[in-house]
């Protein structure tokens, strides 16, 4: 049964009339709502099924949704797909919520008065349009194509190639992604000097080692890492591997990993230097592969003659477990403990920090990470680092990144980017799906830059702070209701793709962004850009999934989707299985949900590298030429070295710029003024991203604090003593940056000095954003903000205004 | 295998496996229409969790030792809560499950008082959604009105809908013919449920492993939800 | 009329005043008390309309002040059984003036308090399933039949002795005349008449007395059966019997004081009567603290986890001013003030009764709440704080106690009449000779009981 957009809101107009929310609102002493009238009157309950993909975060995990006549009623994982083998996460079960939500944008407006008066005027698609590509056309004639602006999303998602190709044929490079889920491919250019994306092969592993990323709540698919840990931890045959944390903080992760480091924020890639030092000074490194496949191992002399510094000297000479023992906050025998450890598996991972949970000196911590890896012949064999193929023909880096795209280093254009392009180089700016004035750390700056900037359109699927600040706000559906292709989830060791397609028709008189920009490239008048040929973005996607179809690689998912019985059937030299026509293959690819290749082709490990050298790099070559040519590159007003490596605040020189090593982080104040360290964490069922508070995710955020809708404050017990501070008290963090307030949990699995809060959106009375009062420190080499280097102090019995 | 009315639905939840992630109660909430009560009632401790998490912190920093306790309604086969019911809105039917029969619940609240694991949810207002899940409740499960006494049910509900399946195919009921919701959602495979009468069930072997235990045992109410203690 | 009817009549003048003498203070206090009643009953219509939730109760702390105040007056209900009937059947004659308003408050009480777990219901219209579908299993069960059974012995035990007190009112000309000529049953004081009265009221004072002990012995069950550490005991039974009996005495005390303060019944309700029941009071506080004392050694002693947190709740914890304070009320106030004669006067004996009452209440809260607060299971500790609704319904009771009282006083004789003037004119001889068999027997009484024999 078809619901008209019109019936259905009549429906929910009559069910809403019938439940108001609120404790004094009035409510009827009967005892059946009218939601179960409604649906005793109007179906025959035909239930059906359709597969899609979640975006409730970037994970993408396959989801199977459960309609009664045609009304999505509870959405469950899709038991076919091989990320999440038919699990999700809460959050993913908050979906139908997002979907009917009353505050979603139900057709085009246009702002009203001041921006951010929340007046708008409804307009139509084709004013809105029109509006648009007029801007485009003149910017055109007036030859300032670059002052055209579009920032997106990280998320493993078509929509990026087809906005990259679309700014690419307008004439823009300005396009950058937020919040990266990108976390490795930094590290992986330094040594590597390539794109190649990255899997860790933990199935298979005997020891991983996590340097801090909290894989089960956030990052590349929580679902699937849930599921590979307790995995590992239960691994029959061989024996389970072993899963050590190490990290600021006791997260769900170290809790549920079979032992917990605590060690300093920021020192991550200080621990990793002590095991190597270690393990060099053992003996128990890969000596083949350092000797033939790296380069920097040892002291090398350049073409000049000049010696230089290897990775050996250094990690011998200055990174000693004692020396590591002091920066980490670990005693120095479980450093060499746990470096021994390492190298003594079979096969280990070192698994790097993300990035923005990383200090303000992100990139060398990684780094080190890496070459942790690479010391002991981890790289590219079962239970390691693995290198697949990316899967899309068209990518050629890694798979969330613009085509075009070398790796921008240097440049800054991530999450703050923005604030660093000169007021006078933007004409006009778009937001696809992001909301950088609730999750940016700099929220004030951002919203002084964005006054200055003439046209600004925001396309989104509910009205969020940065919507509001728009002059033009195009609707997109949600994800329920759209086409998209799902792929290339990073660190996952097989090529995968899923179909995102509509479950329902959309609600409202919304459009996908794909078909946005498709309509607009149709506009420009310039009879020799390439323009984007598809009609729809349908047909976009299709074309992907064509190519696909035709390479004649992997197979659609199905119920024996079991990687090690398909390899059994390609060894005896089955193939995949055959549809006679593209449209076939399309059709059963809609009702499955997804496509993978189980079947990985091993690459040579030579063959891995795009360096200069040939060879991995742990003296990167690739961050010297980066850091030369800045120097000399028309952008930099600085053409001195010395005075450019003050300015990112790299405290070393010489050699060890370019070698992996430990810099001391940048906290935004003193400690005397503001004794406390303050992070900020994720949790699997709140999602920043997400504009508007879900009521089944903010019930669920609360299930360990037992703190609902509202954020919390997660102080150690001495640290409590120290300042009088008991249970559930309302107290106030205060930085330089600003206030909030929220109450305590005391807990044994916080540093002493630190305080914890989640991060995220909560709809209480209580609710506290901690990008409010996080600093702004950023890694100025990699341009990522760190969240981690604020200080604060405590203030006890606050004002309560608030309350 | 076994005839109806033999059986004795049971779980295990191996700790080992879980990771805390939530998805059971989730799962749960939505599968069984449980009310989301809203930011000022949760303020009140009035939230409804079937499913419910207990996290619990052993040792000091930082040596802590956490564990996520899964925990539903235990269907004690000596259940303390309907002793005490005056009107038998509450009973334990002969396949072990302890039900609710919500139009019979006078709301006094005494079953509440009386399990020891207070496992059990009150609906303090009528239930009330947002108002943009109204149209997507499971149409399975009944929807409670203000003022009854509701819990785990061990999705009693889709139990009726696998007998009928198997009645109709002419066929005994199988196993993993009948999960509750947080079983078949919980995405380590954490919770395993069945019926412990059948010698071959997954639950009836593991329920004598050496590492299985259940909460409060010495209360000898019998609860028929086993927990596998972590392994290292 | 006899010539001593004619002195009783003049004699007992002061006890008609209260129904044939309608003061402003009577409208006044009436008009308040429906105001605080009606305000109470505007919070239970909206309990009903939106749910429990307006309420303070949530989980854990399910249940609140309408079962706290549940046991509460019906502890007070106790007052009538001991005084009328363990008194009668003591055959105590200083009863005389006090078992019409000790029955009078078990009648009212009763009422109040067995309304009390309607009031907590999520769904008072389904109160006709514990008929159809009731469980005698369930304690409350046992509850709803055991208060029945109270209510209508008590009823009964109080209509009946006054039935000779509404024919005086009745040949008084008293009006509204239907009302007594109705429930007067046509007695006419004859002594066939008489001496059925005597069989009945006999019957059902013995009667009254294992009911009434069933009646709180059974409330204690709600909590003793259960499983849950501080309510898990054994010596509940006991122990609320024994705490209602002195919650009611210092309840009645209070009414004695308060009438005889308002109506001049200074010629009847002497000293001496409050006194020997003060004496009783002081009794009741040592009992009661010897049960507490024991109840909370044997938890500490046995230091069982989850028993010690609740426990340390009440001793220490959150519940610690409560405790403290219903120990002071309960305990050292009566000691203090009612050991020493110089203390032991009227206005101390109020203050103890007054002291008593709060105490006893605070027993009743500190029995529901910390048990609910401190669930097993490893949950955060409850916060209950009751609400406006809560309060109103709480005052409202109380105020249908007063009401009650004063409606019953207009129309009704306070103190038994004719049980008075039963006293007066035969009782003396009767305890006379009733202490004359104690004394040892004389030789010549010897003699003739061997000479009959």
């Amino acid at each position: 049964m078809e619901i008209k957009r019109r019936d259905f809101l009549k429906l929910l107009a009559i069910s809403g009339a019938a439940s108001v929310g609120g404790a004094w609102s009035a409510r009827a002493i009967l005892d059946v709502p009218d939601e179960v009238f409604q649906r005793v009157l109007n179906g025959p309950r035909l239930e059906t099924w359709k597969n899609s993909i979640c975006s409730m975060c970037p994970g993408g995990c396959g989801i199977s949704v459960r309609l009664i006549d045609s009304i999505p009623v509870r959405i469950t994982g899709n038991p076919q797909y091989p990320l999440n083998a038919g699990a999700t996460c809460p959050l993913a079960e908050a979906g139908i919520e997002l979907l009917f939500h009353p505050k979603r944008i139900q057709q085009p407006l246009r702002r009203l008065g001041e921006r951010g008066s929340d007046k708008w005027e409804p307009i139509s698609w084709e004013e809105a349009l029109a509006t648009i590509s007029d801007r485009l056309n003149q910017l055109r004639l007036d030859g300032h194509t670059e002052k055209l602006f579009l920032v997106s999303r990280a998320r493993n998602e078509m929509i990026t190639d087809l906005s990259q190709q679309f700014m690419a044929s307008f004439g823009s490079s300005n396009f950058s992604l937020l919040n990266q889920a990108d976390i490795l491919s930094p590290p992986i250019y330094l040594t590597q000097a390539s794109d190649q994306p990255v899997a860790y092969d933990i199935s298979n592993t005997d020891f991983l080692l996590n340097f801090g990323f909290d894989l089960l709540d956030e990052g590349p698919n929580p679902v699937r890492y849930n599921q590979l840990y307790v995995q590992l931890r239960n691994r029959k045959n061989p024996q389970p591997g072993r899963i050590v944390h190490a990290s600021p903080y006791m997260s769900r992760t170290a809790v549920n990993s079979s032992e917990w480091l605590a060690i300093k924020p920021g020192s991550s890639g200080a621990l990793a230097l002590g095991m190597a030092n270690v393990i060099i000074r053992d003996g128990s490194y890969d000596a083949d592969f350092t000797e033939n496949n790296s380069f920097g191992f040892s002291e090398w002399k350049d073409s000049s003659g000049e010696t230089h510094l290897g990775f050996k000297e250094l990690v011998t000479s200055m990174y000693s477990p004692e020396r590591v023992s002091t920066i980490t906050g670990l005693p120095a025998n479980s450093i060499v403990a746990i470096a021994r450890e390492f190298a003594a598996a079979k096969s280990a991972i070192a698994f790097p920090e993300k990035f923005q949970n990383a200090g303000a000196n992100d990139l060398y911590n990684s780094f080190a990470v890496h070459c942790l890896n690479a010391l002991t012949g981890n790289l590219n064999h079962e239970g390691g680092v693995l290198y697949p193929k990316a899967l899309f023909a068209h990518q050629t880096g890694g798979p969330n990144r613009p085509s075009n795209h070398k790796h921008k280093l240097l440049e800054g254009i991530y999450d703050n980017g923005l604030l660093n392009v000169k007021d006078s180089e933007i004409d006009t700016l778009i937001f696809h799906q992001v909301n950088p004035l609730f999750n940016s750390s700099s929220p004030d700056q951002l919203k002084e830059k964005l006054a200055k900037i003439p046209l600004i359109i925001s396309c989104t699927t509910v009205l969020d702070e940065t919507a509001a600040f728009a002059d033009l706000v195009l609707p997109e559906p949600s994800y329920l209701e759209k086409w998209e292709i799902n792929h290339s989830i990073p660190t996952v060791g097989f090529q995968h793709f899923g179909v995102q397609q509509p479950i329902i028709d959309p609600l409202y008189d919304t459009r996908q962004f794909g078909d946005i920009l498709l309509e607009l490239s149709k506009n420009i008048q310039d009879p020799d850009s390439d323009k984007l040929s598809w009609k729809s973005y349908n047909e976009y996607i299709r074309d992907a999934a064509e190519g696909v179809y035709n390479s004649g690689q992997g197979t659609i998912i199905s119920k024996n989707s079991n990687q090690t019985w398909l390899e059994f059937l390609k060894d005896r030299g089955w193939q995949a299985l055959e549809y006679s026509t593209f449209a076939e293959f399309w059709n059963v690819l809609l009702a499955e949900g997804g496509w993978w290749d189980p079947i990985s082709s091993k690459v040579r490990t030579d063959q891995l590298f795009n360096t200069k050298s040939g060879k991995f790099d742990f003296y990167s070559l690739s961050l010297m030429e980066a850091m030369n040519s800045y120097v000399f590159s028309p952008d930099n007003p600085i053409k001195n070295m010395e005075e450019l490596l003050a300015k990112w605040s790299i405290h070393s020189f010489g050699d060890q710029v370019y070698l992996p090593h430990f810099e001391a982080p940048r906290f935004d104040s003193e400690s005397f003024e503001y004794p406390y360290h303050f992070m900020s964490y994720r949790l699997i069922t709140n999602n920043p991203d997400i504009a508007v508070p879900l009521g089944l995710a903010q019930e669920l955020s609360g299930l360990n604090s037992r703190e609902f809708w509202n954020p919390w404050l997660e102080i150690n017990p001495e640290t409590a003593k120290a300042e009088d501070i008991y249970e559930d008290d309302l107290i106030s963090l205060v930085s330089s940056k600003g206030t909030i307030t929220a109450r305590v949990r005391i807990l044994p699995t916080v540093m002493p000095g630190t305080v914890m809060m989640p991060s995220g959106r909560f709809g209480g009375a209580l609710s506290a954003n901690p990008a409010e009062i996080l600093s702004t420190e950023m890694d100025l080499l990699a341009g990522s903000s760190s969240q981690i280097y604020t200080r604060v102090k405590i203030v006890k019995n606050p004002p309560k205004e608030k309350v | 295998m076994q005839e109806s009315g033999n059986h004795r639905w049971g779980m295990v939840i191996d700790l080992n496996k879980c990771t805390g992630c939530g998805e059971c109660v989730a799962a749960c909430k939505v599968e069984n229409n449980v009310a989301i009560v809203g930011a000022e009632e949760s303020e009140m401790d009035r939230t409804m969790f079937w499913m419910d998490i207990i996290t619990t912190h052993e040792g000091e920093y930082p040596d802590t030792e956490v564990t996520y306790f899964p925990r539903p309604c235990f269907h004690c086969d000596n259940p303390p809560c309907t002793k005490v019911c005056p009107v038998r809105a509450t009973y334990r039917n002969d396949e072990g499950i302890v039900t609710q029969i919500f139009p019979q619940c006078i709301g006094c609240r005494y079953c509440m008082a009386a399990c020891p694991y207070t496992v059990k949810s009150f609906n303090w207002f009528a239930p009330d959604w947002p108002e943009e899940m109204n149209s997507s409740l499971n149409p399975d499960v009944s929807v409670r009105p203000v003022g009854v006494v509701e819990k785990c049910t061990f999705c009693i509900h889709r139990l009726q809908k696998a007998k009928e399946l198997a009645r109709a195919e002419d066929r005994e009921l199988r196993e993993g013919d009948y999960l509750p919701a947080c079983s078949e959602s919980c995405p380590t495979d954490a919770i395993s449920f069945g019926d412990l009468n059948d010698p071959h069930s997954e639950v009836n072997k593991l329920a004598k492993s050496l590492r299985a235990f259940r909460m409060l045992e010495e209360l000898g109410t019998e609860p028929k939800v086993y927990y596998l203690s972590k392994v290292e | 009329m006899d010539k001593s009817t004619m002195e009783n009549s003049n004699e007992d003048l002061d006890l008609f005043r209260s129904i044939e003498y309608t003061g402003n203070g009577f409208y006044w206090t009436v008009g308040f008390l429906i105001f605080v009643i009606a305000f109470g009953l505007y919070g239970y219509f909206h309990q009903v309309l939106y749910g429990l939730g307006v309420t303070g109760m949530a989980q854990p702390i399910s249940w609140g002040f309408y079962i706290v105040n549940f046991v509460f007056f019906i502890g007070i209900s106790h007052a009538g059984t001991l005084i009328s009937a363990i008194l009668r059947l003591s055959q105590a004659e200083w009863r005389r003036p006090i078992t019409r308003m000790a029955e009078i408050i078990t009648a009212i009480v009763l009422a109040i308090g067995g309304l009390h777990p309607i009031l907590d219901l999520g769904q008072p219209g389904r109160m006709w399933n514990l008929v159809t579908n009731g469980r005698l299993q369930s304690p409350l069960l046992w509850d709803v039949t055991s208060i029945t059974a109270y209510f209508a012995a008590s009823t009964v035990y109080l209509y009946l002795p006054m039935i000779p007190d509404i024919a005086i009112l009745r040949d008084r000309g008293v009006k509204p005349k239907w009302l007594y000529q109705f429930l007067s049953w046509n007695w006419q004081d004859t002594p066939e008449q008489k001496r059925v009265l005597e069989r009945a009221i006999n019957i059902l004072m013995i009667m009254v007395i294992p009911i009434a002990v069933s009646v709180h012995t059974v409330i204690s069950y709600i909590f003793a059966m259960t499983i849950q550490p501080g309510w898990h005991s054994t010596i509940f039974g006991p122990y609320f019997v024994a705490g209602a009996i002195f919650s009611g005495i210092a309840a009645l005390m209070i009414a004695m004081i308060a009438f005889r303060k308002i109506f001049h019944l200074e010629r009847y309700l002497k000293l001496i009567h409050f006194q020997y029941l003060s004496t009783l009071l002081l009794i009741m506080s040592i009992i009661w603290f010897y049960f507490t004392f024991s109840e909370y050694l044997t938890t500490f002693y046995g230091n069982e986890p989850d028993e010690m947190r609740v426990f340390n709740y009440k001793f220490i914890g959150d519940f610690a001013p409560y405790f403290w304070l219903m120990v002071f009320c309960n305990f050292a106030v009566p000691v203090i003030i009612l050991s020493f004669k110089k203390t032991k006067t009227i206005p101390g004996i109020l203050v103890v009764s007054f002291s008593v009452l709060i105490g006893m209440w605070l027993e009743r809260l500190i029995i529901v709440v910390p048990s609910l607060a401190n669930p097993r299971l490893e949950y955060p500790v409850g916060i209950y704080i009751p609400t406006i609704t809560e309060w109103g319904l709480f005052a409202a009771g109380v105020a249908i106690f007063i009401l009650g009282f004063l409606m019953f006083a207009k129309y009704f004789p306070l103190i038994s009449i004719w049980e008075i003037r039963e006293g007066r004119e035969s009782s003396i001889k009767e305890v006379a000779h009733r202490l004359q068999s104690y004394m040892p027997d004389t030789y010549e009484e010897d003699e003739l009981e061997r000479a009959l024999k």
